[in-house]
């Protein structure tokens, strides 16, 4: 099995406000709020760390987007008028309530062909993407990939959205670069109290969630020992070590 | 040119318009038996032929026009349970190393209701239940079935289930597990019908793919199921050879100019598996019937293959089975190749040659592109 590497990260908040170069882009305007916290987090991403963008095409790196509740306005919208017998059903909303449609935007953006795959894994949409991303390259099928969570908030308003991004891959690519020290994916037959865990891993345990889903960053940094229990028994824990 | 493990399919189940079961499913192929029909449980809300599935074959005395995920649940238990069964999956592989990936993008649709239901106002904040979650249906069966491993819910349009397929094979491919089910789901409901029928791209008539007077879509719904395995070399079967995925990066619906997106993810999957395009025996392309792919996905074919002799487009049998179909024409492509020469469907010349192989098209809204191909041995 390789190494894997966690090099780059970002997280952003629309509720904290849009850089006006990013707000001009001519897709933006008919975006949903999802699609723009996906945009804005990627183009955080490179201004934090730049050149990733570049390196991200050099290696022709997958992305594996994820939501629990992915573009929540949009299927709301289109439901409401189902819901109300008000059809016929707005196209634009059709075509934003799909999972990837922040995909399409980020692909048309970059113009990136790379794969990009668009998953939906609930209360570990996250957790469950990092694995996969993860083991993919901890297996070689790549070499590095874009992680990209994010969840339309509607907190204090309809617009709310949050993103992260997180770039892996087989090799460090700066002394800030931390190394996946321990990852799995187990089940418990019958959901019982908290499994043992290390004194500094955070614990996000589904039954005390209010069907909110974890984050992987937090105050912008990687949270670096996790353990995940869901309730049907599904525990995912990662660790990453400094370098 | 092999790689040391193959990934075999070693189980398949399916209940379609086509029918539930292996001999309906083969004649109807043989024959070209088309299972789509103006008389269907949404005639209330649309005059366009469906290609329903026959609840009744799996035990429902009616399907709940309103009842998407019940019968999505039910239909995934029934098929798993008998798919399950026969392979003796849970005995032949330890529960941690088996992955389930579902393809789908019709489930929680259902939640979003119950939740409007709830509300009886227009929400003003988004109220959060499980069952607006894509991944419900994975959860459901999690919850009924010892799957201990990893799973995961792919959601990228009509690339779903072949999303799911990928991600198996390399995950099987690369020791992640030992043992994938892959299922892919849609099941008809009214977001759906009133979604596409806003796009106004739904036929109010039987669909023609690739047919000069062809006018859009029929909609269907499928459950579709197959068991990937790595399996040795040489051994008889249904192989996964190759596959390739990109993105147009070029339009929300529309497909690039000329299908140059298309031909480079066919001509990339015939790279990936050391083939050449004469090596193809029978082709299932993405065929959808509407003006736009099947222009662009037939100029991609032709610079690719030439010929249209090897083409089967079979939406002009089930209708569109969205997310779902990437796994069902898998299905289909299967038991094309492994009925033969003499069985092969009307009007199709299927080259003899051995061994079979066939590739299967998946375009998606956001341009989600994926060409598998397969290879079925004697």
């Amino acid at each position: 099995m390789k190494n894997v590497y966690l090099n780059a990260w970002e997280s952003v908040d629309l509720e904290q406000g849009i850089d006006p170069s990013l707000s001009a882009l001519p897709l933006f305007r008919r975006m949903t709020p999802l699609q723009k916290s996906v945009l804005l987090a990627v183009w955080s991403l490179n201004q934090r760390w730049p050149g990733t963008l570049e390196r991200l095409q050099e290696f022709a790196a997958p992305i594996y987007f994820t939501s629990a509740y992915g573009e929540l306005g949009a299927m709301l919208r289109v439901t409401q008028t189902i819901h109300a017998q008000q059809w016929p059903v707005s196209p634009k909303d059709f075509q934003h309530s799909v999972l990837n449609a922040a995909l399409a935007y980020l692909a048309m953006s970059h113009q990136w062909h790379q794969p990009a795959f668009a998953i939906s894994g609930g209360f570990t949409a996250a957790d469950s993407s990092l694995f996969l991303a993860t083991q993919r390259i901890a297996g070689g099928t790549e070499l590095c990939n874009v992680l990209v969570h994010a969840g339309e908030t509607h907190r204090n308003s309809v617009d709310g959205a949050q993103a992260e991004v997180l770039i892996c891959s087989d090799q460090a690519w700066s002394p800030l670069s931390y190394r996946l020290a321990k990852q799995s994916w187990t089940r418990r037959d019958k959901v019982g109290p908290p499994l043992p865990h290390t004194q500094a891993a955070r614990i996000f345990r589904e039954e005390a969630s209010d069907l909110t889903v974890p984050w992987l960053l937090e105050d912008k940094a990687p949270i670096l020992h996790r353990h995940i229990e869901t309730q049907l028994g599904q525990v995912l824990v990662t660790e990453w070590q400094k370098q | 040119m092999f790689n040391a493990d193959q990934i075999g399919i070693t189980g398949w189940a399916l209940a379609s318009g086509l029918g539930c079961d292996r001999a309906s499913v083969h004649e109807s192929l043989q024959t070209d038996r088309r299972a789509l029909s103006f008389e269907h449980r949404f005639r209330e809300w649309l005059h366009c032929p469906l290609g329903e599935i026959p609840w009744h074959q799996l035990g429902f005395e009616r399907a709940d026009p309103f009842g998407t995920d019940l019968l999505m649940q039910e239909g995934c238990r029934i098929l798993f349970d008998q798919m399950q069964q026969e392979t003796q999956l849970f005995h032949r592989f330890s529960a941690e190393r088996i992955g389930l990936f579902v393809g789908t993008t019709t489930s929680g649709i259902r939640g979003f209701f119950r939740a409007l239901d709830q509300q009886k106002s227009a929400p003003t904040s988004a109220p959060l239940r499980a069952d607006m979650q894509q991944a419900y249906l994975m959860n459901d069966l999690i919850d009924r079935f010892p799957f201990h491993g990893p799973a995961w819910t792919l959601s990228s349009s009509c690339a779903a289930s072949a999303h799911a397929l990928v991600l198996a094979s390399d995950a099987l491919q690369n020791h992640m597990i030992d043992a994938a089910v892959v299922i892919g789901v849609d099941i008809l409901n009214l977001v759906t019908i009133f979604g596409f029928d806003a796009l106004q791209v739904l036929d109010h008539e039987l669909c023609q793919p690739f047919k000069a007077e062809r006018n859009g879509i029929n909609l269907a719904e499928v459950i579709a199921m197959v068991q990937l395995e790595r399996t040795p070399v040489g051994q008889s079967g249904t192989v996964i050879r190759g596959h390739h995925c990109l993105s147009e990066a070029h339009h929300m619906t529309q497909p690039a100019p000329h299908g140059i997106w298309m031909q480079k993810t066919m001509e990339e999957v015939l790279r990936k598996s050391g083939l050449r395009a004469a090596d193809i025996s029978y082709i299932n392309p993405h065929g959808t019937a509407t003006e736009a792919n099947d222009r662009t996905e037939g100029e991609a074919l032709a610079q690719v293959f030439g010929s249209e002799r090897r083409f089967h487009p079979t939406k002009k049998l089930t209708g569109h089975t969205l997310g779902a179909s990437g796994v069902f024409e898998l299905i289909l492509s299967h038991l094309v190749l492994e009925a033969g020469e003499a069985n092969s469907p009307t009007h199709l010349a299927l080259q003899p040659s051995k061994p079979r192989l066939a590739l299967s098209n998946s375009f998606g809204f956001g341009g989600a592109n994926v060409s598998i191909i397969i290879e079925h041995h004697l």
